[in-house]
């Protein structure tokens, strides 16, 4: 496919590393977006993310006397998989539910929320002390350090959990 | 790797296939459920030694691609290690999740018994079939969900409990 043999020998561990960083963060985004469901993006990032690797393999099959060639291709696995969770984590597609337990504060809270724009849903509740509120609120996955840095103002003791949810209709998602 | 597989006895090289893809692939296995849960640092730690594991294994397979044992074995490990991933991480259980019980009568026993093993329990009035019932939220490390499932069936055999896999993001507390 490509051929690497002019390539110089001390050059090889450096590419091996970083095609393999490209393919892995290409694949772990590809594992992260099959989990939720996105079919066409899984399709393309598969395509590139095999085609990446069929070269890299390759190349260190052929080069296996150089031991820095084995290094640099697990090290680039390794590091690309934290660069693909990293990369998503920034764009953060999909949907989440947070599920907020306030022992005093749950009104405030809700009413907040709402102010920001984002929808709330409060049931009163029973903790080991007595009334607590229980928020519910579904939003978008990038939005969630807004309303936690919303929910931490008011209450810092607020319990939160966030859950990954899929929309199956209608919701009023902030946009 | 630098394992030299043509110094290796013929009988040997299936099973040493087979062991090094077990080991290959449980590893695969706990760092793909390493990266649904965000965990950079271990995902990091498991892409180098798996990578590493399967460089090994690939070469062994191509130098010995005449009998087709070592082809099995390649399989046979893939197939293992992939279920022996998912038998390890249920052992070693990290992280926690979200249980949800639903009781019809016996929320309040239920709520007191988990306060007294020194869990954090919320609950919430609903209404089922045959009247109201409690939907319990108790929040616990997946290695403790098995005593708790034991708990609440000793005060209500009747007891519908669901897991959620969430993360915490603020609050909350561990007795």
């Amino acid at each position: 496919m490509i051929s690497l043999l002019n390539i110089p020998a001390a050059a090889l561990p450096f590419i091996i590393f970083a095609m393999r960083v490209s393919d892995m963060s290409l694949d772990t985004l590809r594992v992260l977006f099959v989990i939720r469901g996105r079919k066409p993006l899984a399709w393309i990032l598969g395509f590139f993310q095999s085609l990446i690797w069929v070269i890299a393999i390759t190349s260190v099959l052929s080069n296996l006397d150089n031991l820095w060639n084995i290094i640099a291709y697990a090290g680039g696995f390794a590091t690309g998989n934290v660069v693909g969770m990293t990369i998503e984590e920034h764009l953060a597609i999909g949907h989440s539910n947070l599920q907020i337990i306030s022992s005093r504060w749950g009104s405030a809270i809700a009413e907040a929320i709402r102010e920001q724009g984002y929808a709330a849903t409060e049931l009163p509740a029973r903790g080991k002390d007595g009334t607590v509120s229980l928020i519910s609120c579904s939003i978008l996955r990038r939005d969630i350090d807004a309303v936690r840095q919303e929910v931490s103002k008011i209450d810092p003791d607020a319990f939160i959990t966030v859950e990954d949810i899929r929309p199956l209709h209608r919701g009023f998602w902030r946009s | 790797m630098s394992l030299d597989w043509s110094l290796l006895p013929a009988a040997l090289v299936p099973i040493l296939i087979l062991v090094i893809r077990i080991g290959n692939l449980s590893i695969s296995t706990l760092r793909v459920l390493t990266v649904v849960r965000g965990r950079k640092r271990a995902a990091w730690a498991l892409g180098f030694v798996q990578s590493l594991l399967f460089i090994t294994v690939i070469t062994g397979v191509f130098k010995n691609l005449d009998n087709p044992l070592n082809l099995a074995a390649y399989a046979a490990g893939f197939a293992t290690g992939n279920v022996l991933g998912i038998i390890i991480d249920d052992r070693i259980a990290p992280g926690h999740s979200l249980l949800r019980i639903t009781s019809s009568s016996h929320g309040a026993a239920i709520m007191e018994a988990l306060h007294q093993a020194g869990m954090g329990a919320t609950e919430v009035a609903g209404s089922g079939r045959d009247g109201t019932v409690s939907l319990i939220y108790c929040y616990s490390p997946r290695r403790k969900v098995r005593k708790i499932k034991r708990l609440v069936l000793q005060h209500d055999a009747q007891a519908f409990m669901t897991l959620l896999q969430v993360r915490q993001i603020g609050g909350g507390w561990e007795g």
